[in-house]
Protein backbone atom coordinates (compact mmCIF):
# COMPACT_ATOMS: atom_id res chain seq x y z
CA UNK A 1 0.00 0.00 0.00
CA UNK A 2 1.27 3.30 -1.09
CA UNK A 3 2.34 5.30 2.22
CA UNK A 4 1.29 8.76 2.07
CA UNK A 5 -1.76 9.80 4.51
CA UNK A 6 -3.44 12.64 3.16
CA UNK A 7 -5.02 13.63 6.67
CA UNK A 8 -1.71 13.73 8.30
CA UNK A 9 -0.11 15.56 5.42
CA UNK A 10 -2.93 18.28 5.51
CA UNK A 11 -2.89 18.42 9.23
CA UNK A 12 0.80 18.97 8.79
CA UNK A 13 0.19 22.17 6.19
CA UNK A 14 -2.07 23.80 8.93
CA UNK A 15 0.08 23.74 11.92
CA UNK A 16 3.01 25.09 9.49
CA UNK A 17 0.51 27.69 8.22
CA UNK A 18 -0.24 28.53 11.66
CA UNK A 19 3.38 28.66 12.69
CA UNK A 20 4.38 30.86 9.87
CA UNK A 21 1.21 33.40 10.74
CA UNK A 22 2.57 33.34 14.34
CA UNK A 23 5.85 34.04 13.31
CA UNK A 24 5.44 36.51 10.97
CA UNK A 25 2.62 38.63 13.50
CA UNK A 26 5.72 38.52 16.07
CA UNK A 27 8.21 39.72 13.06
CA UNK A 28 5.83 42.62 11.89
CA UNK A 29 4.89 43.57 15.68
CA UNK A 30 1.22 43.25 13.52
CA UNK A 31 0.75 40.61 16.52
CA UNK A 32 0.06 43.87 18.45
CA UNK A 33 -3.03 44.96 16.52
CA UNK A 34 -4.69 42.20 17.89
CA UNK A 35 -3.18 41.42 21.65
CA UNK A 36 -1.77 43.04 24.46
CA UNK A 37 1.74 42.97 24.40
CA UNK A 38 1.84 40.69 27.39
CA UNK A 39 0.67 37.44 25.17
CA UNK A 40 4.62 38.03 23.65
CA UNK A 41 5.93 35.51 25.76
CA UNK A 42 2.93 32.84 25.25
CA UNK A 43 3.22 33.39 21.69
CA UNK A 44 6.76 32.72 21.54
CA UNK A 45 5.77 29.46 23.34
CA UNK A 46 2.98 28.51 21.05
CA UNK A 47 5.57 28.97 18.23
CA UNK A 48 7.67 26.55 19.74
CA UNK A 49 5.69 24.38 20.60
CA UNK A 50 3.34 24.47 17.30
CA UNK A 51 6.97 23.75 15.58
CA UNK A 52 7.80 20.75 17.34
CA UNK A 53 4.48 19.40 16.68
CA UNK A 54 5.01 20.13 13.21
CA UNK A 55 8.25 18.44 12.63
CA UNK A 56 6.95 14.95 14.05
CA UNK A 57 3.40 15.62 12.03
CA UNK A 58 5.83 15.05 8.93
CA UNK A 59 7.06 11.89 10.21
CA UNK A 60 3.23 11.12 10.05
CA UNK A 61 2.92 11.85 6.18
CA UNK A 62 4.23 8.40 5.08
CA UNK A 63 2.35 6.23 7.08
CA UNK A 64 -0.28 3.92 5.63
CA UNK A 65 -3.40 6.14 5.35
CA UNK A 66 -6.58 4.89 7.39
CA UNK A 67 -9.57 4.36 5.45
CA UNK A 68 -11.76 7.30 6.49
CA UNK A 69 -11.81 10.05 4.24
CA UNK A 70 -10.59 13.45 4.54
CA UNK A 71 -11.63 15.17 8.28
CA UNK A 72 -14.38 17.33 7.72
CA UNK A 73 -12.94 19.45 10.65
CA UNK A 74 -10.30 20.92 7.70
CA UNK A 75 -12.69 22.54 6.51
CA UNK A 76 -13.28 24.28 8.96
CA UNK A 77 -9.50 25.64 9.66
CA UNK A 78 -9.59 26.94 6.05
CA UNK A 79 -12.10 29.02 6.52
CA UNK A 80 -9.95 30.27 9.57
CA UNK A 81 -6.87 30.86 7.38
CA UNK A 82 -9.19 32.70 4.94
CA UNK A 83 -9.58 35.06 7.44
CA UNK A 84 -6.61 35.38 8.93
CA UNK A 85 -5.00 36.16 5.73
CA UNK A 86 -7.87 38.47 4.84
CA UNK A 87 -7.58 40.25 8.24
CA UNK A 88 -3.70 40.80 8.17
CA UNK A 89 -3.51 44.28 6.97
CA UNK A 90 -7.07 45.53 8.73
CA UNK A 91 -5.81 48.47 10.95
CA UNK A 92 -7.24 47.74 14.45
CA UNK A 93 -8.40 51.30 14.74
CA UNK A 94 -10.12 50.53 11.46
CA UNK A 95 -11.47 47.51 12.27
CA UNK A 96 -12.88 48.85 16.31
CA UNK A 97 -14.95 51.65 14.16
CA UNK A 98 -17.79 50.15 14.23
CA UNK A 99 -18.09 49.86 18.20
CA UNK A 100 -18.34 53.68 18.35
CA UNK A 101 -17.30 55.93 21.07
CA UNK A 102 -17.13 55.43 24.76
CA UNK A 103 -17.55 58.73 26.41
CA UNK A 104 -18.40 57.17 29.48
CA UNK A 105 -15.94 54.25 31.56
CA UNK A 106 -18.23 51.31 32.97
CA UNK A 107 -17.44 50.34 36.65
CA UNK A 108 -15.71 46.92 35.58
CA UNK A 109 -13.44 49.52 33.55
CA UNK A 110 -12.08 51.64 36.37
CA UNK A 111 -8.32 52.32 36.80
CA UNK A 112 -6.87 51.86 40.26
CA UNK A 113 -3.12 53.55 39.55
CA UNK A 114 -4.08 56.68 42.12
CA UNK A 115 -0.71 57.69 40.95
CA UNK A 116 -1.48 58.82 37.70
CA UNK A 117 -4.88 60.48 38.85
CA UNK A 118 -2.65 62.87 41.23
CA UNK A 119 -0.06 63.81 38.82
CA UNK A 120 -3.38 65.31 36.60
CA UNK A 121 -3.70 67.50 39.38
CA UNK A 122 -0.11 69.16 38.99
CA UNK A 123 -0.24 72.98 37.81
CA UNK A 124 0.32 73.65 33.89
CA UNK A 125 -1.11 71.98 30.85
CA UNK A 126 -2.51 68.78 31.16
CA UNK A 127 -1.12 66.31 28.33
CA UNK A 128 -2.88 63.27 27.98
CA UNK A 129 0.82 61.42 26.62
CA UNK A 130 0.51 57.60 26.10
CA UNK A 131 1.15 56.45 30.07
CA UNK A 132 -1.67 58.38 31.33
CA UNK A 133 -4.25 58.90 28.77
CA UNK A 134 -6.33 56.31 30.63
CA UNK A 135 -5.74 57.38 34.21
CA UNK A 136 -6.44 60.99 32.94
CA UNK A 137 -9.56 60.18 30.86
CA UNK A 138 -11.12 58.32 34.06
CA UNK A 139 -10.18 61.19 36.09
CA UNK A 140 -11.54 63.98 34.14
CA UNK A 141 -14.85 62.12 33.76
CA UNK A 142 -14.94 61.32 37.23
CA UNK A 143 -14.25 65.00 38.46
CA UNK A 144 -14.83 67.17 35.77
CA UNK A 145 -15.79 70.40 37.66
CA UNK A 146 -11.97 69.92 39.22
CA UNK A 147 -10.80 70.97 35.97
CA UNK A 148 -12.40 73.51 34.69
CA UNK A 149 -10.53 76.38 32.41
CA UNK A 150 -7.29 73.85 32.78
CA UNK A 151 -5.74 74.01 29.50
CA UNK A 152 -4.84 70.35 28.36
CA UNK A 153 -2.81 69.29 24.90
CA UNK A 154 -4.43 65.90 23.67
CA UNK A 155 -3.08 63.16 20.67
CA UNK A 156 -5.42 60.95 19.24
CA UNK A 157 -7.67 59.85 16.62
CA UNK A 158 -10.95 61.20 15.45
CA UNK A 159 -13.84 59.35 15.46
CA UNK A 160 -16.43 60.77 14.54
CA UNK A 161 -17.30 64.83 13.33
CA UNK A 162 -20.51 66.46 13.96
CA UNK A 163 -20.67 69.66 11.95
CA UNK A 164 -23.43 71.11 12.20
CA UNK A 165 -23.17 70.96 16.41
CA UNK A 166 -19.52 71.97 16.17
CA UNK A 167 -18.28 69.00 17.89
CA UNK A 168 -15.78 66.31 17.07
CA UNK A 169 -14.32 62.96 18.86
CA UNK A 170 -11.16 62.30 19.16
CA UNK A 171 -9.41 59.85 21.47
CA UNK A 172 -7.54 56.94 21.81
CA UNK A 173 -8.23 52.70 21.15
CA UNK A 174 -7.32 51.11 24.69
CA UNK A 175 -6.87 47.07 24.44
CA UNK A 176 -7.57 45.56 27.61
CA UNK A 177 -7.04 42.12 26.82
CA UNK A 178 -7.35 41.48 22.96
CA UNK A 179 -9.56 43.85 19.89
CA UNK A 180 -12.36 42.40 20.74
CA UNK A 181 -12.69 43.84 24.22
CA UNK A 182 -11.13 46.92 22.98
CA UNK A 183 -12.92 50.11 23.20
CA UNK A 184 -12.71 53.70 21.55
CA UNK A 185 -12.48 56.04 24.70
CA UNK A 186 -12.70 59.98 23.43
CA UNK A 187 -13.29 62.87 24.65
CA UNK A 188 -16.00 65.91 22.99
CA UNK A 189 -14.36 68.60 21.37
CA UNK A 190 -16.36 72.10 20.44
CA UNK A 191 -14.70 74.05 18.04
CA UNK A 192 -15.06 76.38 14.99
CA UNK A 193 -15.31 75.66 11.48
CA UNK A 194 -11.51 76.73 10.51
CA UNK A 195 -10.10 73.69 13.40
CA UNK A 196 -13.03 71.54 12.35
CA UNK A 197 -11.11 67.79 11.23
CA UNK A 198 -12.07 64.97 9.41
CA UNK A 199 -13.01 61.95 10.84
CA UNK A 200 -10.34 59.38 10.57
CA UNK A 201 -7.54 61.98 11.06
CA UNK A 202 -5.02 61.60 13.40
CA UNK A 203 -4.52 65.33 15.55
CA UNK A 204 -2.39 66.90 18.63
CA UNK A 205 -5.18 69.21 20.20
CA UNK A 206 -4.81 72.47 22.54
CA UNK A 207 -7.65 73.42 23.94
CA UNK A 208 -9.56 74.34 27.57
CA UNK A 209 -11.49 72.43 29.64
CA UNK A 210 -15.73 72.82 29.71
CA UNK A 211 -18.52 71.05 31.10
CA UNK A 212 -21.23 70.83 28.70
CA UNK A 213 -24.39 68.70 28.51
CA UNK A 214 -23.67 66.43 25.41
CA UNK A 215 -26.63 63.77 24.24
CA UNK A 216 -24.93 60.09 24.76
CA UNK A 217 -27.31 56.82 24.53
CA UNK A 218 -30.48 58.69 24.02
CA UNK A 219 -29.56 60.82 27.83
CA UNK A 220 -28.03 64.22 28.23
CA UNK A 221 -24.96 63.95 30.68
CA UNK A 222 -22.60 66.60 31.79
CA UNK A 223 -19.37 65.93 30.01
CA UNK A 224 -16.20 67.60 29.98
CA UNK A 225 -16.06 68.99 26.73
CA UNK A 226 -12.65 70.98 25.54
CA UNK A 227 -12.92 74.03 23.55
CA UNK A 228 -10.33 73.62 20.95
CA UNK A 229 -7.80 76.36 20.61
CA UNK A 230 -5.22 74.95 18.18
CA UNK A 231 -5.01 71.96 16.21
CA UNK A 232 -2.00 69.97 14.24
CA UNK A 233 -2.21 67.14 11.72
CA UNK A 234 0.19 64.14 12.93
CA UNK A 235 1.66 61.29 11.62
CA UNK A 236 -0.56 57.75 12.47
CA UNK A 237 1.21 56.74 15.91
CA UNK A 238 2.54 53.53 14.77
CA UNK A 239 0.85 51.44 17.38
CA UNK A 240 -2.32 52.82 17.32
CA UNK A 241 -3.54 50.98 20.52
CA UNK A 242 -2.86 51.99 23.93
CA UNK A 243 -2.51 48.57 26.37
CA UNK A 244 -4.40 48.82 29.45
CA UNK A 245 -1.80 48.05 32.07
CA UNK A 246 -2.91 45.42 34.46
CA UNK B 1 -21.66 50.63 8.07
CA UNK B 2 -20.52 48.88 4.78
CA UNK B 3 -20.54 45.37 4.33
CA UNK B 4 -16.77 45.45 3.40
CA UNK B 5 -16.44 47.02 6.64
CA UNK B 6 -18.35 44.59 8.67
CA UNK B 7 -16.03 41.85 6.99
CA UNK B 8 -12.99 43.11 7.76
CA UNK B 9 -13.74 44.33 11.37
CA UNK B 10 -14.94 40.63 11.40
CA UNK B 11 -11.91 39.13 10.29
CA UNK B 12 -9.84 40.95 12.94
CA UNK B 13 -11.93 40.09 15.54
CA UNK B 14 -11.66 36.32 14.68
CA UNK B 15 -8.09 36.54 14.80
CA UNK B 16 -7.53 38.32 18.41
CA UNK B 17 -9.89 35.80 20.01
CA UNK B 18 -8.35 32.66 18.18
CA UNK B 19 -4.56 33.78 18.19
CA UNK B 20 -5.22 34.39 21.81
CA UNK B 21 -6.36 31.15 22.88
CA UNK B 22 -3.77 29.51 20.80
CA UNK B 23 -1.01 29.55 23.26
CA UNK B 24 -3.45 28.06 26.08
CA UNK B 25 -5.14 25.31 24.40
CA UNK B 26 -1.38 23.86 23.96
CA UNK B 27 0.06 24.55 27.50
CA UNK B 28 -2.97 22.78 28.55
CA UNK B 29 -3.01 19.58 26.28
CA UNK B 30 0.31 19.98 27.16
CA UNK B 31 -0.32 19.87 30.95
CA UNK B 32 -2.97 17.17 30.63
CA UNK B 33 -1.00 15.29 28.46
CA UNK B 34 1.44 14.63 31.35
CA UNK B 35 -1.00 14.28 33.46
CA UNK B 36 -2.36 11.62 31.92
CA UNK B 37 0.27 9.33 31.67
CA UNK B 38 0.37 8.62 34.87
CA UNK B 39 -3.39 9.52 35.48
CA UNK B 40 -6.03 6.24 36.67
CA UNK B 41 -9.13 6.09 38.16
CA UNK B 42 -7.61 4.25 40.93
CA UNK B 43 -5.43 6.46 41.69
CA UNK B 44 -8.09 9.37 41.70
CA UNK B 45 -10.16 6.84 43.77
CA UNK B 46 -7.66 6.27 46.43
CA UNK B 47 -6.66 10.24 47.44
CA UNK B 48 -10.85 10.49 47.80
CA UNK B 49 -12.20 10.29 51.20
CA UNK B 50 -15.15 7.78 51.67
CA UNK B 51 -16.88 10.75 53.53
CA UNK B 52 -19.34 11.94 51.06
CA UNK B 53 -19.14 15.57 51.82
CA UNK B 54 -15.31 15.10 52.59
CA UNK B 55 -15.11 13.84 49.32
CA UNK B 56 -16.92 15.92 47.49
CA UNK B 57 -14.83 18.94 48.86
CA UNK B 58 -11.95 17.50 47.95
CA UNK B 59 -13.11 15.91 44.50
CA UNK B 60 -13.78 19.23 43.84
CA UNK B 61 -10.15 20.43 44.19
CA UNK B 62 -8.73 17.73 42.00
CA UNK B 63 -8.75 19.35 39.18
CA UNK B 64 -5.91 21.42 40.73
CA UNK B 65 -3.81 18.17 40.14
CA UNK B 66 -5.48 16.21 37.93
CA UNK B 67 -6.49 19.07 34.80
CA UNK B 68 -8.81 17.67 32.55
CA UNK B 69 -11.09 19.30 30.07
CA UNK B 70 -14.80 18.70 30.03
CA UNK B 71 -14.97 16.19 27.47
CA UNK B 72 -11.40 14.19 29.34
CA UNK B 73 -13.71 14.24 32.55
CA UNK B 74 -16.89 11.96 31.17
CA UNK B 75 -14.97 8.90 30.68
CA UNK B 76 -13.31 9.22 34.41
CA UNK B 77 -16.16 10.05 36.09
CA UNK B 78 -17.91 7.13 34.23
CA UNK B 79 -14.99 4.86 35.85
CA UNK B 80 -15.21 6.38 39.03
CA UNK B 81 -18.62 5.56 39.50
CA UNK B 82 -18.12 1.65 37.90
CA UNK B 83 -15.83 1.44 40.25
CA UNK B 84 -17.69 2.24 43.80
CA UNK B 85 -16.94 6.05 43.72
CA UNK B 86 -20.54 7.59 45.52
CA UNK B 87 -22.37 9.74 42.63
CA UNK B 88 -22.37 13.16 44.48
CA UNK B 89 -18.35 12.86 44.42
CA UNK B 90 -17.84 11.60 41.51
CA UNK B 91 -20.13 14.27 39.68
CA UNK B 92 -18.65 17.15 42.20
CA UNK B 93 -15.28 15.62 40.12
CA UNK B 94 -16.99 15.93 37.12
CA UNK B 95 -18.32 19.27 36.83
CA UNK B 96 -15.59 21.32 39.30
CA UNK B 97 -12.46 19.74 37.54
CA UNK B 98 -12.82 22.05 33.61
CA UNK B 99 -12.82 24.82 36.40
CA UNK B 100 -10.55 24.24 38.48
CA UNK B 101 -8.15 23.37 36.02
CA UNK B 102 -4.82 25.33 36.48
CA UNK B 103 -4.55 26.12 32.84
CA UNK B 104 -8.06 27.19 33.11
CA UNK B 105 -7.59 29.34 35.70
CA UNK B 106 -4.49 31.03 34.00
CA UNK B 107 -6.18 31.39 30.78
CA UNK B 108 -9.15 33.29 32.58
CA UNK B 109 -6.71 35.31 34.63
CA UNK B 110 -5.39 36.87 30.99
CA UNK B 111 -8.38 37.17 29.35
CA UNK B 112 -9.71 39.66 31.40
CA UNK B 113 -6.75 41.75 31.84
CA UNK B 114 -5.57 39.87 34.75
CA UNK B 115 -8.39 40.25 37.35
CA UNK B 116 -8.28 38.17 40.33
CA UNK B 117 -11.86 39.43 40.58
CA UNK B 118 -13.56 37.34 37.81
CA UNK B 119 -11.22 34.26 38.74
CA UNK B 120 -12.33 34.28 42.22
CA UNK B 121 -16.11 34.22 40.98
CA UNK B 122 -15.74 31.91 38.69
CA UNK B 123 -13.68 29.02 40.68
CA UNK B 124 -15.06 30.16 43.91
CA UNK B 125 -18.96 29.12 42.43
CA UNK B 126 -17.88 26.52 40.07
CA UNK B 127 -16.81 24.63 42.99
CA UNK B 128 -19.76 25.63 45.64
CA UNK B 129 -21.81 24.52 42.62
CA UNK B 130 -20.59 21.38 41.87
CA UNK B 131 -20.63 20.30 45.52
CA UNK B 132 -24.76 21.33 45.81
CA UNK B 133 -25.28 20.04 42.13
CA UNK B 134 -23.41 16.35 43.08
CA UNK B 135 -25.73 15.97 46.58
CA UNK B 136 -28.80 17.26 44.73
CA UNK B 137 -28.37 15.03 41.82
CA UNK B 138 -27.95 11.99 44.60
CA UNK B 139 -30.98 13.30 46.52
CA UNK B 140 -32.92 13.27 43.26
CA UNK B 141 -31.73 9.95 41.98
CA UNK B 142 -32.91 8.15 45.46
CA UNK B 143 -29.75 5.80 45.11
CA UNK B 144 -30.99 4.41 41.54
CA UNK B 145 -27.42 2.99 39.43
CA UNK B 146 -26.63 5.73 36.90
CA UNK B 147 -24.41 4.24 34.61
CA UNK B 148 -25.48 2.67 30.99
CA UNK B 149 -24.81 -1.17 30.19
CA UNK B 150 -21.78 -1.39 27.86
CA UNK B 151 -18.77 1.06 26.61
CA UNK B 152 -18.99 4.54 26.26
CA UNK B 153 -19.79 5.26 22.51
CA UNK B 154 -18.88 9.03 22.53
CA UNK B 155 -14.60 9.61 23.86
CA UNK B 156 -12.77 12.30 24.16
CA UNK B 157 -11.00 12.24 20.30
CA UNK B 158 -7.99 14.48 21.48
CA UNK B 159 -5.52 11.07 21.92
CA UNK B 160 -5.52 10.93 25.17
CA UNK B 161 -6.61 7.13 25.55
CA UNK B 162 -3.63 6.50 23.14
CA UNK B 163 -1.74 8.26 26.39
CA UNK B 164 -2.50 5.72 28.45
CA UNK B 165 -1.23 2.99 26.78
CA UNK B 166 1.92 4.02 25.17
CA UNK B 167 4.08 6.54 27.29
CA UNK B 168 6.55 8.23 25.11
CA UNK B 169 7.48 11.69 24.01
CA UNK B 170 6.43 11.23 20.73
CA UNK B 171 3.09 10.03 22.02
CA UNK B 172 2.82 13.04 24.28
CA UNK B 173 3.63 14.89 21.58
CA UNK B 174 0.76 13.60 18.81
CA UNK B 175 -1.11 14.25 22.14
CA UNK B 176 -0.83 17.73 21.73
CA UNK B 177 -1.03 18.50 18.01
CA UNK B 178 -4.83 16.44 18.12
CA UNK B 179 -5.57 18.59 21.22
CA UNK B 180 -5.17 21.22 19.17
CA UNK B 181 -7.26 19.92 16.22
CA UNK B 182 -10.23 19.02 18.27
CA UNK B 183 -10.58 21.57 20.55
CA UNK B 184 -9.58 24.55 17.41
CA UNK B 185 -12.07 23.36 15.65
CA UNK B 186 -14.71 24.61 18.16
CA UNK B 187 -12.41 27.64 18.84
CA UNK B 188 -12.77 28.48 15.53
CA UNK B 189 -16.38 28.43 15.65
CA UNK B 190 -16.72 29.97 18.99
CA UNK B 191 -14.72 33.26 17.62
CA UNK B 192 -16.60 33.60 14.41
CA UNK B 193 -19.87 33.88 16.50
CA UNK B 194 -18.39 35.73 18.74
CA UNK B 195 -17.10 38.29 15.95
CA UNK B 196 -19.63 37.93 14.08
CA UNK B 197 -22.02 38.83 17.34
CA UNK B 198 -20.22 42.12 17.90
CA UNK B 199 -20.20 43.14 14.28
CA UNK B 200 -23.61 42.36 12.38
CA UNK B 201 -26.48 42.58 15.81
CA UNK B 202 -27.02 46.31 15.73
CA UNK B 203 -25.75 48.22 18.87
CA UNK B 204 -29.54 49.30 19.87
CA UNK B 205 -30.40 45.77 19.87
CA UNK B 206 -27.86 44.56 22.00
CA UNK B 207 -28.46 47.37 24.48
CA UNK B 208 -31.69 46.35 24.49
CA UNK B 209 -30.66 42.73 25.24
CA UNK B 210 -28.21 43.68 27.80
CA UNK B 211 -31.07 45.50 29.76
CA UNK B 212 -32.95 42.80 30.41
CA UNK B 213 -30.65 40.71 32.70
CA UNK B 214 -32.86 37.62 32.31
CA UNK B 215 -33.09 37.16 28.65
CA UNK B 216 -28.86 38.40 29.05
CA UNK B 217 -28.16 35.58 30.80
CA UNK B 218 -30.23 33.14 28.90
CA UNK B 219 -28.74 34.03 25.51
CA UNK B 220 -25.25 33.57 27.36
CA UNK B 221 -26.09 30.24 28.45
CA UNK B 222 -27.39 28.98 25.19
CA UNK B 223 -24.76 29.90 23.75
CA UNK B 224 -22.61 28.79 26.17
CA UNK B 225 -24.07 25.60 25.38
CA UNK B 226 -24.06 25.42 21.92
CA UNK B 227 -20.48 26.31 20.98
CA UNK B 228 -19.36 23.76 23.33
CA UNK B 229 -15.68 25.55 23.92
CA UNK B 230 -12.85 24.05 25.54
CA UNK B 231 -12.69 25.61 28.68
CA UNK B 232 -9.01 26.58 27.96
CA UNK B 233 -10.48 28.70 25.56
CA UNK B 234 -13.59 30.10 26.37
CA UNK B 235 -12.53 32.85 28.88
CA UNK B 236 -11.27 34.61 25.57
CA UNK B 237 -14.32 34.64 23.89
CA UNK B 238 -16.83 35.28 26.79
CA UNK B 239 -14.21 38.50 27.40
CA UNK B 240 -15.41 39.30 24.12
CA UNK B 241 -19.02 39.86 25.37
CA UNK B 242 -18.05 41.89 28.13
CA UNK B 243 -18.40 44.51 26.47
CA UNK B 244 -22.11 44.70 25.73
CA UNK B 245 -23.11 42.33 28.51
CA UNK B 246 -22.61 42.61 32.18
CA UNK B 247 -20.58 40.40 34.24
CA UNK B 248 -23.46 38.10 35.41
CA UNK B 249 -24.35 36.95 32.02
CA UNK B 250 -20.60 36.47 31.22
CA UNK B 251 -20.01 34.31 34.53
CA UNK B 252 -23.48 32.37 33.65
CA UNK B 253 -21.09 31.44 30.42
CA UNK B 254 -18.09 30.75 32.21
CA UNK B 255 -19.67 28.34 34.65
CA UNK B 256 -22.18 26.65 32.64
CA UNK B 257 -19.67 25.94 29.26
CA UNK B 258 -16.89 23.91 31.61
CA UNK B 259 -19.92 21.93 33.32
CA UNK B 260 -22.27 21.34 30.32
CA UNK B 261 -22.11 21.39 26.58
CA UNK B 262 -23.27 20.00 23.61
CA UNK B 263 -20.10 18.18 23.17
CA UNK B 264 -19.71 16.61 27.07
CA UNK B 265 -24.03 16.22 27.02
CA UNK B 266 -23.75 13.68 23.96
CA UNK B 267 -20.83 11.78 25.98
CA UNK B 268 -23.01 11.54 28.95
CA UNK B 269 -25.98 10.19 27.31
CA UNK B 270 -24.04 7.41 25.91
CA UNK B 271 -22.66 7.07 29.19
CA UNK B 272 -25.08 7.22 32.04
CA UNK B 273 -29.14 6.49 32.11
CA UNK B 274 -31.30 9.77 30.44
CA UNK B 275 -33.33 9.90 33.26
CA UNK B 276 -29.87 10.67 35.32
CA UNK B 277 -28.77 12.99 32.54
CA UNK B 278 -31.86 14.83 32.42
CA UNK B 279 -31.64 15.52 36.17
CA UNK B 280 -28.02 17.00 36.06
CA UNK B 281 -29.15 19.18 32.90
CA UNK B 282 -32.01 20.69 35.04
CA UNK B 283 -30.00 21.49 37.45
CA UNK B 284 -26.65 22.62 36.20
CA UNK B 285 -28.75 25.04 33.72
CA UNK B 286 -31.30 26.14 36.83
CA UNK B 287 -28.22 27.08 39.30
CA UNK B 288 -26.01 28.58 36.58
CA UNK B 289 -29.04 30.52 35.74
CA UNK B 290 -29.29 31.80 39.28
CA UNK B 291 -25.92 32.99 39.68
CA UNK B 292 -26.10 35.11 36.18
CA UNK B 293 -28.76 37.12 37.71
CA UNK B 294 -27.87 37.58 41.22
CA UNK B 295 -24.15 38.29 40.02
Amino acid sequence: MKKFNLNEFIWFLCLTFIDLYLIYLLKTEGLYNYVHPKMFYYTVFAIILIGIISLFQLTRVFTIPSRQGVKKGYGIFFIAFILMMYGREVSGIEATEYKGVTLILNNQDIHEDKESHEKINETGIIKFDKEHFFCYFEELQENPKNYLGREVDISGFVYKVEKEKGLFYLGRSVLNCCVADSQNLALVFKSDEVNMPEKGQWLQVNGVINVNEVEYKGNKVALPTIKVKSTNRIPNDQNEFLYKEA
Amino acid sequence: MALNDMFKSFCVLFIGIFIEAIPFILIGALVAGIITTFLTEELIKKVLPKNKLGGAIVASLLGLFFPLCECATVPVTRGLVKKGVPTNIAITFMLAAPIVNPVVMLSTYQAFGQSAKVLLLRVGIGITLAIIIGFLLEVLNNNKYVLKEGNISFTCDCGCEELKKEKSLKVLIRHIGEELYSIGKYLIIGSILASLFQVVIPSDIVNRLAVNKLLAVIVMMVLSYLLSLCSEADAFVARSFLTQFSLGPVMAFLILGPMLDLKNNLMLFSGFKKGFVFKLMFLVFSSCFIVGCLI
